[in-house]
C-alpha cells in the first residue's frame, strides 16, 4: 500500500529501447514526488527485453511492475487494461500518468472510468499540492490553455510529449520489481487484422532535429518536392499542416498538429503555413520556428523567430542552394 | 414510412420492436448475427408504420463555437474562466461529430434502409440546431438531453448522460462520435460512454464497413493505417481522415421537419445524483503569451531573402 500521493506511470517499450516519451513521464513523476512525498511506481509494458527493465530501474523510480506481450504493436489497447488495473490495485496511486499518444488517449479515459477517477488528456503540466491535482492543457484548437483541478483522487492524466526533459540514467537504489501476468491480446474485444506501416524515408518526424513543413500556401502537391529537396540538404524530416493531408497532397502520417503529431525539433521551418492554433498545438514547442509565407500578416510570424515574406517557390530553392554552399564551404555537415 | 425487412433471425422480436413490447431491450450482440443472417436470407417486406431496423446506430454530436472562425474573434475572460464570443458567432456541430454522422450515413449507403440512425446531443436550447442538421442529412430521429443539472457538464457527467440516453433508446448496435469535441479537444467522453455501456471501442477511425461477422474499421496511426475487426455492439470514434461530409439535400430537409426530436431530462434518464456531479473544475483559462520577436529577413527579391535566411540561420548556429 502506498501513501495517498503515490504516482503511477504507465510506460510502453517496443523492442529493447525505453522510448524518450517514457523517460519524460519518469521525470514528471519524480518532480511530483519531490514536491510531495509519495512514491513513484512504473508499470512497464514490454516485449520481454530485459534491457528495458534495466533502463527503467536506472531512472530512479521506487517500484516497477511489468507485464510482457509478444508483439505490442499487434496488441489492441484494451488488452493492456487488466495489467494496468492490477498495478493500480496494488500501488493505489493518487495520479496515473500515461503518454498522450494513440494508445494513451484510449487507455487513460477508459482506466479513469473504470477507477471512477478524473480523466484529463493532453496535459502540458501536472502539479499536486496538498492532495489537489492541477492539470494544464491546451483547448479551443490550441488557442487557449485551461487549468483543470481535481479535489477528488485518483486522477488519470495523459501527458503531451516534449513537455518534460527525459530523465537520464544514473545510480539509484534498486527499485522493487514485480512481474504481472502476460498481456493477452485475446482479452481485447477488438482484433487487429492488418497494419500498413508507411515507410519513412530518412528521419522520423518525432525524432527529427530539423523539420521542414508545408501548409495550404503550397497550393498543391508539387510544392512538397521543393520542401523535400531542402529537407535532404538539412537532414530534416518533412511534415505538413492538416489541409495538405486532407487534400491528399501528402500522406496523413505527415500531419503535425492537434489531430496529428506533436513534434519538438530544434528548428522548425514552416512554409505556407498560416499558423492556426490547431497546427501550432503540434509544433509550438519547437526551439526555433522559421516562417516562410506570402502573407506578411500570417499569424505564424507571431510565433516565429525568423520570417521571410514572399513566394516560397522562389525562396525555398534559393535557401536550399545557399545551405548546400554553406555546407561545402564548411567542408562537412551543415 | 420506409418498409424494411422482417426476417432477421429473431422475427418475433424484430418485426415490431418499435411498437413497444421490447422498448427496454439492452444493446444486444445478437443484432450482428441477425445482420449477417439477413444478408443471406430471402428478404420479406413488412409494412408497419414503425418498424425495427436491422442495425441501429446512435451518433453523439456536440455543438461547439465554429472552430474555423474562432481564432480571429475569441477572447478569454480569465477571471470567469470562460471564452467570450461576439454576438452571433455561429455555433456548429463539432466537425469530428459531423464526420461520425457521415460514417453512419455511409454504412446506410452500404446496407440500405435497414440501418436506422439516431442523433443524440447534450446541450442548451441552441443545441437543437445540430439535431435538425443531422435529421436533414438523413438521421431518422433525434434525442436532445437538456437539464439545468447538466448545464455545465464535464466529461464525467456528459458520458453518463449520453450513455444513459443510448441505453434508453434501446437496441443500439453501434455508437459513433468524433475523436474529440472541437472545443475542449479532450476525447474523453466517447471512451467514458464505452466503459459505462461496457462496449469495445475503436478510436481514430478513417473508414468503417460492415464485414462478415463484424465491423471492419481502418484506424489512423502515426505511422500508417491499422485495420481492426470488432463485433457489435461497439463504439467507434471518427477522425478527420474519414473525408468530406455530404450536404443536406432538399428532399431530406423537407422530410426532416416531420422527424421526431425527443427531449429528455436527467430524470428521464434516471441519472443517479453522483452521475450529475462534475469531477473536474476549470479554475484557469488563459491565452499563452508569445515571447518570440520575429526577425524579418530582408532582401530585394524572394530568392535573395531565401539565401539571406540560410546565412542568418548558419550564423545563429541553427544549421
Amino acid at each position: 500500500m502506498s501513501a495517498r500521493d503515490a504516482i503511477l506511470i504507465v510506460l510502453e517499450a517496443e523492442g529493447d529501447m525505453l522510448p524518450a516519451a517514457a523517460c519524460e513521464l519518469v521525470s514528471l513523476a519524480l518532480r511530483l514526488k519531490a514536491e510531495n512525498s509519495g512514491e513513484v511506481g512504473a508499470l512497464l509494458l514490454h516485449e520481454g527485453a530485459p534491457a528495458t527493465l534495466e533502463a527503467l530501474a536506472a531512472r530512479g523510480v521506487d517500484a516497477i511492475f511489468h507485464a510482457a506481450a509478444s508483439a505490442l504493436g499487434e496488441t489492441p489497447p484494451e488488452a493492456r487494461l487488466a495489467s494496468i488495473q492490477a498495478a493500480c490495485a496494488q500501488f493505489n496511486p493518487a495520479i496515473v500518468l500515461l503518454a498522450h499518444d494513440v494508445l494513451g488517449a484510449e487507455l487513460g479515459p477508459r482506466l479513469a472510468f473504470r477507477l471512477e477517477a478524473g480523466a484529463v488528456t493532453d496535459c502540458i503540466d501536472v502539479a499536486m499540492t496538498a492532495g489537489l491535482v492541477r492539470c494544464t492543457r491546451p483547448c479551443y484548437g490550441g488557442l487557449a490553455r485551461e487549468v483543470i483541478e481535481y479535489a477528488q483522487l485518483p486522477v488519470v492524466a495523459t501527458v503531451r510529449s516534449g513537455v518534460c526533459e527525459p530523465a537520464a540514467a544514473a545510480a539509484h537504489a534498486a527499485p522493487r520489481i514485480q512481474a504481472l501476468g502476460p498481456i493477452d491480446p485475446a482479452a481485447a474485444r477488438v482484433r487487429v487484422v492488418k497494419r500498413e506501416r508507411e515507410s519513412v524515408e530518412g528521419v522520423r518526424l518525432e525524432d527529427a532535429r530539423v523539420i521542414v513543413a508545408g501548409g495550404r500556401g503550397l497550393d498543391g502537391a508539387e510544392g512538397f518536392a521543393l520542401l523535400r529537396a531542402l529537407a535532404a540538404e538539412l537532414g530534416a524530416a518533412v511534415g505538413a499542416s492538416r489541409v495538405p493531408c486532407d487534400l491528399g497532397w501528402c500522406p496523413h502520417s505527415w500531419q503535425i498538429g492537434l489531430t496529428g503529431k506533436t513534434v519538438t525539433p530544434e528548428l522548425y521551418i514552416a512554409v505556407g503555413i498560416s499558423g492556426a492554433g490547431h497546427h501550432m498545438a503540434g509544433c509550438g514547442n519547437a526551439k526555433t520556428i522559421v516562417a516562410i509565407n506570402a502573407d506578411p500578416d500570417a499569424a505564424i510570424f507571431r510565433d516565429a523567430r525568423f520570417g521571410v515574406v514572399g513566394d516560397y517557390r522562389d525562396i525555398v530553392p534559393a535557401l536550399t542552394q545557399q545551405v548546400r554552399r554553406l555546407k561545402q564551404d564548411s567542408g562537412a555537415k551543415p | 414510412m420506409q418498409t424494411t425487412i422482417g426476417n432477421i433471425g429473431k422475427p418475433s422480436n424484430a418485426a415490431c420492436g418499435r411498437c413497444g413490447h421490447n422498448a427496454s431491450r439492452e444493446i444486444n450482440s445478437d443484432r450482428l448475427l441477425a445482420w449477417i443472417l439477413q444478408r443471406a436470407s430471402a428478404r420479406t417486406s413488412h409494412r408497419f408504420e414503425q418498424i425495427d431496423p436491422a442495425v441501429r446506430i446512435a451518433v453523439l454530436i456536440k455543438q461547439v463555437p465554429n472552430p474555423d472562425a474562432l481564432a480571429a474573434v475569441m477572447r478569454v475572460d480569465e477571471r470567469a474562466c470562460r471564452i467570450e464570443l461576439p454576438p452571433g458567432h455561429p455555433l456548429v456541430a463539432s466537425p469530428f461529430d459531423e464526420q461520425a454522422l457521415e460514417a453512419a450515413l455511409r454504412l446506410r449507403d452500404q446496407r440500405g434502409a435497414e440501418v436506422k440512425i439516431s442523433a443524440i446531443t447534450l446541450g442548451p436550447d441552441s443545441a437543437k440546431a445540430v439535431l435538425k442538421q443531422a435529421l436533414a442529412l438523413g438521421a431518422d430521429d433525434a434525442v436532445h438531453i437538456q437539464d439545468a443539472a447538466l448545464s455545465e457538464p464535464d466529461s464525467h457527467t456528459s458520458a453518463h448522460a449520453l450513455a444513459a440516453a443510448v441505453r434508453k433508446l434501446g437496441g443500439v448496435d453501434l455508437v459513433l462520435t468524433g475523436r474529440q469535441a472541437a472545443d475542449r479537444d479532450a476525447g474523453v467522453v466517447a471512451l467514458g460512454v464505452a466503459e459505462i455501456l461496457q462496449l469495445p471501442a475503436v478510436t481514430f477511425a478513417c473508414a468503417i464497413e460492415a464485414a462478415a461477422g463484424a465491423l471492419r474499421v481502418d484506424r489512423v496511426l502515426p505511422d500508417g493505417i491499422e485495420t481492426v475487426e470488432v463485433a457489435l455492439p461497439a463504439l467507434v470514434t471518427v477522425s478527420n481522415e474519414l473525408g468530406a461530409v455530404r450536404k443536406p439535400n432538399l428532399r431530406e430537409t423537407m422530410r426532416a421537419a416531420r422527424k421526431p426530436i425527443a427531449l429528455w431530462s436527467a430524470a428521464d434518464l434516471a441519472l443517479a445524483p453522483a452521475q450529475l456531479v462534475a469531477k473536474a473544475m476549470r479554475t484557469g483559462l488563459f491565452v499563452p503569451r508569445k515571447t518570440a520577436q520575429c526577425e524579418v529577413i530582408e532582401g530585394a527579391t524572394p530568392a535573395e531573402r531565401g539565401a539571406a535566411l540560410a546565412r542568418r540561420l548558419h550564423a545563429a548556429g541553427l544549421i
